[in-house]
């Protein structure tokens, strides 16, 4: 777990202050009608999800008097299924390792305590690269046109 | 004593202080993470808000206040700094850790342009007197 729990680190503060290769693939997607909104807003939308599923994971196991067992339920599938979505239309594919290896690190999880550990740091991870996404976004035109459609 | 930070954006450098009689664990959690780098965004709801994603957790909420022009606040949903450089409308308490006192006009000069240009860097660092 703890090995784990390093590379998840390094993995982080890897993309920390530079813009990790998912983002310069997601740049280039494509949704439907060959405009690529779409895509970077759902991107946002899904990484934004699993920060605030992880939060409040993270938060139960902290403050304790819950089950381990479940609390691995409960995480080991929504990773899965987030891990998928990430490396698959969004091509983030080093997202969705990332992930994954968080749930395979959950199987050697033995305290809430290590268990708050992994999923806080695979929350600030997944923080990261949501706010990456973020910035591909052009908030301000976007707006703009926005205001101008609503007419 | 009084305890102060410099914020570094862009060409502008400014002074904040930390709030450590309101928020002593907070204030301790932020020195010692000092220098902190990060990359800036524009809050999406809130107007006039910058902020920047910090690599850890502050868990015990402490001074929650909404917030007023020149604050400093940790946001523990998103682990991020915020910073709420001119007068806007709060959505929410957050925990407040430190206010601007120096150079407020030259931050805002930077933080006003991520609206249009996000991602400009921001360095935190303890104020050498």
């Amino acid at each position: 777990m703890q090995a784990s729990l390093e590379k998840i680190k390094a993995a982080r503060e890897a993309i920390w202050l530079n813009e990790p290769a998912g983002i310069g693939r997601l740049r280039k997607k494509k949704g439907a009608r060959g405009q690529g909104a779409s895509a970077m807003l759902y991107a946002a939308m899904k990484l934004g999800q699993l920060v605030t599923f992880l939060n409040h994971l993270r938060e139960v196991a902290r403050k304790g008097g819950v089950d381990l067992a479940t609390m691995k339920a409960i995480a080991a599938p929504l990773l899965e299924f987030y891990a998928g979505t990430y490396g698959g239309f969004y091509q983030m594919t080093d997202t969705a390792a990332v992930v994954r290896r968080a749930k395979a690190a959950l199987q050697g999880v033995e305290t809430l305590q290590e268990y708050a550990a992994l999923t806080g740091e695979l929350c600030l991870y997944i923080g990261r690269m949501d706010y990456w996404v973020d910035l591909l976004i052009p908030w301000a035109r976007f707006g703009d046109v926005f205001e101008q459609m609503k007419g | 004593m009084r305890k102060e930070i410099t914020i570094l954006i862009g060409n502008e450098e400014c002074t904040a202080e930390l709030l450590t009689d309101q928020a002593p664990k907070t204030c301790r959690i932020i020195e010692d993470a000092l220098p902190l780098t990060g990359v800036l965004s524009h809050a999406k709801l809130v107007d006039r808000e910058v902020f920047f994603q910090v690599p850890f957790f502050i868990d015990e909420p402490e001074n929650m206040n909404l917030s007023e022009k020149g604050d400093l606040a940790y946001w523990n949903a998103r682990q991020t700094v915020c910073i709420f450089f001119d007068d806007m409308v709060p959505l929410a308490p957050v925990a407040t850790f430190g206010r601007i006192t120096g150079n407020l006009e030259g931050l805002q000069r930077e933080t006003a342009e991520v609206w249009e240009r996000a991602g400009k860097r921001i360095v935190i660092r303890a104020r050498q007197r």
